[in-house]
C-alpha cells in the first residue's frame, strides 16, 4: 500500500513526554478500553513472560558458574554465595532483564503495529472521529505492559533462582536452597524491584507508541519505528534501573 | 458560505511551502476534483480542509464554521456532517466492517442503532454481504466501499476523498466513482483529490490543479 499523504512529514507528531502524561491522566481516570485491554493483556503477558524466564534460567545458571568458579578461587562454600546471587537476582538482574526482554518482545511488537496503524491511517480515522486515543491506543497497552513487567520479574527471579541452585546442587556441590534464600533481601531490595518493574513496564510501551506514532507512515517507516522502538525501550529500562537505584537509596 | 471553504491557506512542512495562498470554495452538490502530480500537496490541503492538520495560515471552514484552532471536541462536533474517505480506506484492523460504519455514529445513536445503520449504508455501496468481515478478510475494493459507507452513514452534507481509487482495479473503481457522484447528486459539497484522470471525467463539476503550492482553475472535460 502507498501512503496516502505526499510528504513525509505531514502527520502531527507527538511528544513522548505529552504521550505519556496523556497515557497516565487515562489510567489514572479509569479511562481504558476494557476490550482492548484484554486483548492487549493476551498478547503481551503470555507471550513476554516465559521468553523472560527463559532468559533468566539460562542467566541463573550461567551466573551459578561464576559463583561456584569464584567461590573455588576464594576457597568458600558455594552456599555462602546463594543468598547474595539471590539477593542480587531480586534488586538488579531480574528487573532489568525482564525490561530489556520486554523492550525487545513488547517494544518491537507495539512499535510495528502502532507504526503499520499510522501507515494505514487507521490513526487517523481515530483523530477524525474523535476517539480517545489514550484511552483506547495509548492506556491498554501500557496497563498490558506495566501488568507483563510486574509478573514477569518477580516470577523471574524464582526462575534465576531455581535454575541457579539447581545446577549448583548437580555439578557444583552447592544446595538449591542457598540460591532461593530471603536470608540478605531487604525491604530495599524488594521495592527497588517493584519500582523498577513499574517503570519498565510504562517507559517500553511509552517508548514503543512514540516511536510507532513519529516514524511510523511509510512501508519503511515502519520498520524503522520498531528498531527504535526497541533500542529506545531498552535505554529507557536501564536509565530507568539507574535512576531508581540512586533515589531510593534512603530505604533500608 | 460553501460547506467547504479554505480561505488563504499557507502550509509549510519539512522547510518546503507546500501550500500558498490556496483559496477554495466547494459548493452544495458540487463536485470539484484537485488535481496535481505526486508531492504536490492534495493530501496536506484535504487534511487542512478536516482539521487532521492546522494551516499555518489561513481561515478553514466546514458547513459554515471556523474549525482552524479549534480545540478536539469542538473540532469533533464541527466535523459530524462531513465524511472522509482516504487512499487506504482508514479502517480500524480489529473491528469488522459493519463495526467501522457505525464507528461515526457513536453519539446519538445506540449500539444496536447503530450498527443497523451501518448495515443499511453496506448495503447501498454494495457491500452488506460482507459486514461481518474484517477489513483484512476482503478485497481492497470492498474495503475502500465500507470506506465510503462509513462517510456517508451520517448523511453529510460535505465529503472528502483522498485518492480513492488509488490501487483499485477499474470495476472497483467505477463502483467508487459513481458513489462520490451520487454523494454530490444528493446534495452533499464533495471535494476529491486525485491523479485518476478517469475519475475526474466521470465525477467532476469542477477541476483544480495544485501547482507549486497554488489552485489553478482548468477547464473540464466530459
Amino acid at each position: 500500500m502507498t501512503r496516502a499523504l505526499d510528504l513525509p512529514d505531514a502527520a502531527p507528531r507527538p511528544r513522548a513526554l505529552a504521550l505519556a502524561a496523556a497515557a497516565a491522566g487515562a489510567l489514572l481516570a479509569g479511562r481504558v478500553d476494557r476490550a482492548e485491554l484484554v486483548t492487549q493483556v493476551r498478547e503481551l503477558c503470555l507471550r513476554t513472560i516465559p521468553v523472560v524466564l527463559l532468559a533468566l534460567a539460562f542467566i541463573g545458571v550461567v551466573f551459578e558458574e561464576h559463583a561456584a568458579h569464584e567461590a573455588r578461587r576464594a576457597l568458600v562454600s558455594l552456599d555462602q554465595a546463594g543468598p547474595m546471587f539471590f539477593e542480587l537476582s531480586v534488586r538488579e538482574i531480574a528487573p532489568a532483564i525482564a525490561g530489556i526482554v520486554l523492550a525487545a518482545r513488547v517494544g518491537s511488537g507495539i512499535a510495528a503495529e502502532v507504526g503499520w496503524m499510522a501507515q494505514s491511517e487507521q490513526v487517523d480515522a481515530l483523530r477524525l472521529f474523535g476517539r480517545d486515543l489514550a484511552a483506547e491506543l495509548y492506556a491498554p497497552r501500557i496497563a498490558a505492559g506495566m501488568l507483563a513487567s510486574m509478573l514477569a520479574a518477580p516470577l523471574g527471579i524464582a526462575a534465576v533462582g531455581l535454575a541457579g541452585g539447581f545446577w549448583a546442587q548437580a555439578f557444583s556441590g552447592g544446595h538449591l536452597a542457598a540460591f532461593v534464600s530471603l536470608r540478605l533481601v531487604t525491604a530495599h531490595d524488594w521495592a527497588l524491584l517493584v519500582a523498577k518493574s513499574a517503570a519498565s513496564g510504562f517507559a517500553v510501551p511509552v517508548a514503543a507508541l512514540h516511536c510507532g506514532l513519529a516514524l511510523g507512515g511509510t512501508p519503511d517507516g515502519v520498520a524503522r519505528s520498531t528498531a527504535a522502538g526497541v533500542v529506545r525501550g531498552t535505554l529507557w529500562v536501564l536509565a530507568a534501573d539507574v535512576a531508581i537505584g540512586a533515589t531510593l537509596w534512603w530505604i533500608p | 458560505m460553501a460547506p467547504i471553504e479554505l480561505r488563504g491557506i499557507e502550509k509549510s512542512l519539512g522547510g518546503r511551502r507546500v501550500l500558498s495562498g490556496v483559496s477554495l470554495a466547494v459548493e452544495a452538490g458540487q463536485a470539484a476534483c484537485v488535481v496535481g502530480r505526486s508531492g504536490a500537496g492534495k493530501s496536506v490541503l484535504t487534511r487542512i480542509a478536516i482539521g487532521l492538520l492546522p494551516p499555518d495560515r489561513g481561515e478553514v471552514f466546514l458547513l459554515g464554521r471556523r474549525i482552524d484552532g479549534l480545540a478536539r471536541r469542538e473540532l469533533r462536533a464541527a466535523r459530524r456532517g462531513v465524511g472522509l474517505v482516504t487512499q487506504g480506506a482508514a479502517l480500524l484492523g480489529w473491528l469488522s466492517l459493519r463495526e467501522n460504519v457505525a464507528l461515526p455514529l457513536g453519539d446519538g445513536f445506540s449500539r444496536r442503532a447503530a450498527l443497523e445503520r451501518a448495515d443499511a449504508a453496506l448495503a447501498e455501496v454494495g457491500a452488506g454481504a460482507e459486514g461481518a468481515r474484517r477489513p483484512a478478510e476482503v478485497s481492497a475494493g470492498t474495503r475502500q466501499r465500507a470506506a465510503v459507507a462509513r462517510a456517508l452513514a451520517l448523511a453529510p452534507r460535505a465529503v472528502l476523498y483522498d485518492e480513492p481509487t488509488t490501487g483499485l482495479d477499474p470495476a472497483a473503481s467505477r463502483q467508487i466513482d459513481a458513489l462520490i457522484r451520487r454523494s454530490a447528486d444528493r446534495g452533499a459539497a464533495v471535494l476529491v483529490v486525485t491523479h485518476d484522470p478517469i475519475l475526474v471525467r466521470r465525477v467532476a463539476d469542477r477541476v483544480l490543479e495544485l501547482r507549486d503550492g497554488v489552485l489553478h482553475d482548468r477547464p473540464v472535460v466530459v
